[in-house]
């Protein structure tokens, strides 16, 4: 037995090693979520604040806005953890005039427990604080970044870092720049995977509508403008969604437009975006996000007239 | 809690620490523990089952203490309540709601309405095991094969040990029980041997089957809309997801076994290897195929009876099989499909032609032999449509779309990566085919350099290619 443990402890000590060294880069390197982390503290003086995925996040620049605003949407966040963070910070934001949705294709239908991105959860709430329903105190990764996500976007992670230098891919208002148009990813043939990719079959919008009624109706508490936003997409993406999904999301989102202080801007087929606005198929580059943050600027104006 | 999750990455260790160092000193106390972390185990998935599979526990051993005092005519009655109630509970939770759609069907197409109620319950993970395990357990002591076990504790250890609980192989008593009711003293070699199964079990599942599956999944899914060609290449890897899968599950669970001193049935021996259908029954699902042999084929009369009696018993236990893997009419027709193409073996009498292991694949006979195992994976891998697809109307169209113009385009997809790791997987099962598993022997003459490189390799490849939690194909039968 002595010799079983002995081998086998020695056969995992580069395993060891190796987890030592992963755990400190999620932990001591920054990356979004610590980074964001970080600056929302210093934005609480912010009047708008726009939450939301990598639509958003890529989308919205607060640069481009008259008004204090922050962007602390991130990849693949859903209105899940956009409830969660809007829970979280509302109460310190105490000039906030304005929050921002963004309602996408597969927005309303998103269940939180997804399981390609089930790992977000571990940096969400130890990374952002967040408290995170629905994580067992025994499980492991609650107590290791390592074991959250899968070992390849570890690598990745990894790659990145000694190619760039940091984690962070954001500004310190929450926005995270993409210049010019990826051929690779900008194109027919991708639109088609991208979409079948954010095709999830159902058009069960209950769950992630009531989120949106409760976020309403806390905003509606402290007079805050809610914009429900269908950010642009490319005109091949738009066109292998499925049309009658699409219709069903307008609609909804055109029912809680009705609700007091809740606008609806619908950006998805915007003719304003052109398809050289798009870094990828469904995501706006530098220049798309100018256009798209100037106008959002621009309606949010004139509400407050 | 699969095998390849982080729980049973803590749960494992805590086990064996726990199983060799704290309660080692007694075997009483030992299977004790083992007991309570099985039952832990499995109630991981639903405690609620539990009690079924406790119940189940109960009574197969109280009928056997019964089947084994009592007269002959008392014996079956006993052991036809143990029966009854096994496959009862099996009916009931498995092919309930199965057998009221079929009969709503044809009364339907008769021009009558039969709107008979069905159950609303999820399928108990494991039953179909558990009550095999069980059943071996009865008619083996009815037909005096082995003697009734007196401590229950012993008994439910037997029934419920987690490695095999939940995807078997599906054991026997008298191959399991001598085990169990034997004290166990650690031993390197089989625990050695034991994680380097496990290595190979992970390596299956997560790089082989996981992957082939997003394949699989994609083109199964989404079957019209793709080419005669990428339908033959995503039934391939669906025929390398079930294999990995399932004899990755086979692989770990023996391994894990072996680590806590006990040795579980061979269930895989290289079956895409066999030369014909009767050679691939003899190396896929061992444990699956030798129970229908011993307790439905030999006791319908087997190879001894008239030719066309053994042509039915040959069907009833293909149709058993089909039938035992769910309740849809895909695995009947799956069943039966084998059926046919053991049949011509039967009737000319080469049922029993290839059994060795170690046969070439060069020269003159090797391409005999290779031609012969691709023939056979051919006909293998059209069955597995019919069991991967949800409906046979799928599983028809899914075969003509193979075999139309399409069939001589390029594929929608080539996964050179996967296809090159899938090919190396093949060759290392090659090379490792006389073994109990393809590594069991690989490295051990190497420099233990060599050898440590290699088994680093493989776990470095099972971390790269981990792709999204799959669950195990076996876990919904």
């Amino acid at each position: 037995m002595k010799k079983f443990l002995k081998k086998f402890f020695v056969f995992c000590i580069p395993l060891l090693l190796m987890w030592v060294c992963i755990e400190l880069m999620y932990r001591l390197v920054p990356n979004n979520y610590s980074f964001k982390h970080q600056n929302i503290g210093k934005n609480f003086d912010s009047q708008i604040l726009v939450f939301g995925n990598s639509h958003s996040f890529y989308g919205i620049n607060p640069r481009y806005f008259s008004s204090n605003t922050f962007n602390i949407s991130n990849i693949s966040q859903s209105l899940y953890f956009d409830e969660l963070l809007f829970n979280k910070y509302i109460n310190d934001f105490k000039d906030l005039k304005t929050v921002v949705f963004n309602v996408d294709y597969f927005t309303l239908s998103t269940t939180e427990n997804d399981a390609e991105d089930r790992w977000r959860r571990y940096f969400y709430k130890e990374q952002m604080h967040l408290d995170v329903p629905g994580i067992s105190a025994l499980d492991l990764r609650l107590y290791s970044l390592t074991f959250a996500p899968r070992f390849n976007l570890t690598i990745e992670t990894i790659k990145q870092y000694f190619k760039v230098g940091t984690l962070v891919e954001c500004s310190t208002k929450g926005w995270r720049r993409q210049d010019g148009v990826n051929e690779l990813y900008n194109n027919a043939e991708m639109a088609k995977v991208i979409a079948n990719k954010h095709e999830d079959g159902s058009v069960d919008f209950r769950k992630n509508v009531q989120r949106l009624k409760s976020i309403i109706a806390a905003c509606n508490k402290r007079n805050i403008n809610v914009i429900l936003v269908n950010m642009p997409v490319t005109s091949n993406y738009a066109a292998n969604v499925n049309q009658h999904k699409l219709a069903l999301i307008t609609k909804e989102c055109a029912q809680l437009a009705k609700i007091e202080n809740v606008y609806y801007l619908n950006l998805f087929q915007d003719n304003l975006f052109q398809d050289t606005d798009f870094y990828d198929t469904d995501h706006l580059n530098s220049v798309g996000a100018k256009k798209c943050s100037q106008l959002l600027d621009g309606i949010i104006a004139n509400l407050k007239k | 809690m699969l095998f390849n999750s982080l729980d049973f990455a803590i749960f494992f260790p805590i086990v064996f620490i726990c199983y060799w160092f704290i309660f080692n000193k007694s075997l009483k106390l030992q299977n004790g523990f083992l007991l309570a972390a099985s039952y832990f185990f499995y109630s991981c998935w639903d405690w609620r089952f539990l009690f079924l599979l406790m119940f189940s526990t109960l009574l197969d051993f109280y009928t056997g203490q019964k089947i084994y005092n009592l007269k002959s005519t008392d014996r079956k009655i006993w052991l036809w309540v143990s029966i009854a109630t096994n496959l009862g509970f099996l009916i009931l939770f498995k092919y309930f709601n199965f057998f009221i759609d079929s009969f709503s069907n044809v009364f339907s197409i008769l021009g009558y309405t039969f709107s008979g109620w069905s159950l609303n319950v999820i399928l108990p993970v494991g039953i179909s095991f558990y009550t095999f395990h069980g059943l071996s357990y009865v008619v083996d002591i009815y037909n005096d094969r082995t003697k009734p076990v007196s401590n229950f504790i012993n008994y439910s250890v037997f029934v419920s040990f987690f490695p095999l609980l939940v995807a078997g192989p599906i054991e026997r008593a008298t191959h399991l029980l001598p085990q169990i009711e034997k004290k166990r003293h650690f031993d390197y070699n089989l625990a050695v041997n034991g994680l380097r199964q496990l290595l190979w079990g992970l390596f299956k599942k997560l790089v082989i089957a996981d992957n082939c599956a997003q394949y699989a999944n994609q083109v199964f899914n989404d079957q019209y809309e793709y080419s005669g060609s990428s339908l033959a290449l995503g039934a391939v890897f669906f025929a390398f997801q079930i294999y990995g899968d399932f004899s990755g599950y086979t692989d770990m669970a023996s391994g894990v076994a072996k680590i806590l001193g006990i040795r579980l049935l061979k269930n895989f021996s290289y079956p895409y290897f066999s030369r014909d259908i009767a050679e691939f029954w003899r190396r896929w699902h061992i444990s699956l195929s030798s129970w229908f042999r011993d307790y439905v084929y030999i006791p319908l009369g087997g190879s001894r009876v008239s030719l066309l009696k053994q042509v039915r018993n040959v069907f009833i236990v293909f149709l058993l099989s089909g039938f035992w893997h769910g309740a849809n009419w895909t695995f009947i027709v799956w069943g039966l499909l084998h059926a046919c193409y053991f049949l011509p073996s039967l009737l000319i009498g080469t049922n029993r032609s290839n059994i060795d292991n170690d046969f070439t694949i060069t020269g003159i006979l090797g391409l005999k032999n290779l031609s012969r195992m691709a023939f056979t994976f051919l006909l293998v891998t059209i069955g597995w449509i019919f069991f991967r697809s949800d409906s046979l109307t799928l599983a028809i169209d899914y075969i003509a779309a193979i075999f139309s113009n399409s069939l001589f385009t390029l594929p929608h997809f080539l996964p050179k990566k996967l296809i090159l790791l899938t090919v190396a997987f093949i060759v290392v099962e090659w090379y490792g085919r006389k073994e109990e598993f393809a590594i069991a022997k690989m490295g051990l003459n190497w420099s233990l350099a060599w050898r440590i490189s290699f088994y680093y390799m493989i776990l470095i490849l099972i971390l790269i290619y981990i792709t999204t939690e799959q669950d195990f194909i076996y876990f919904q039968f």
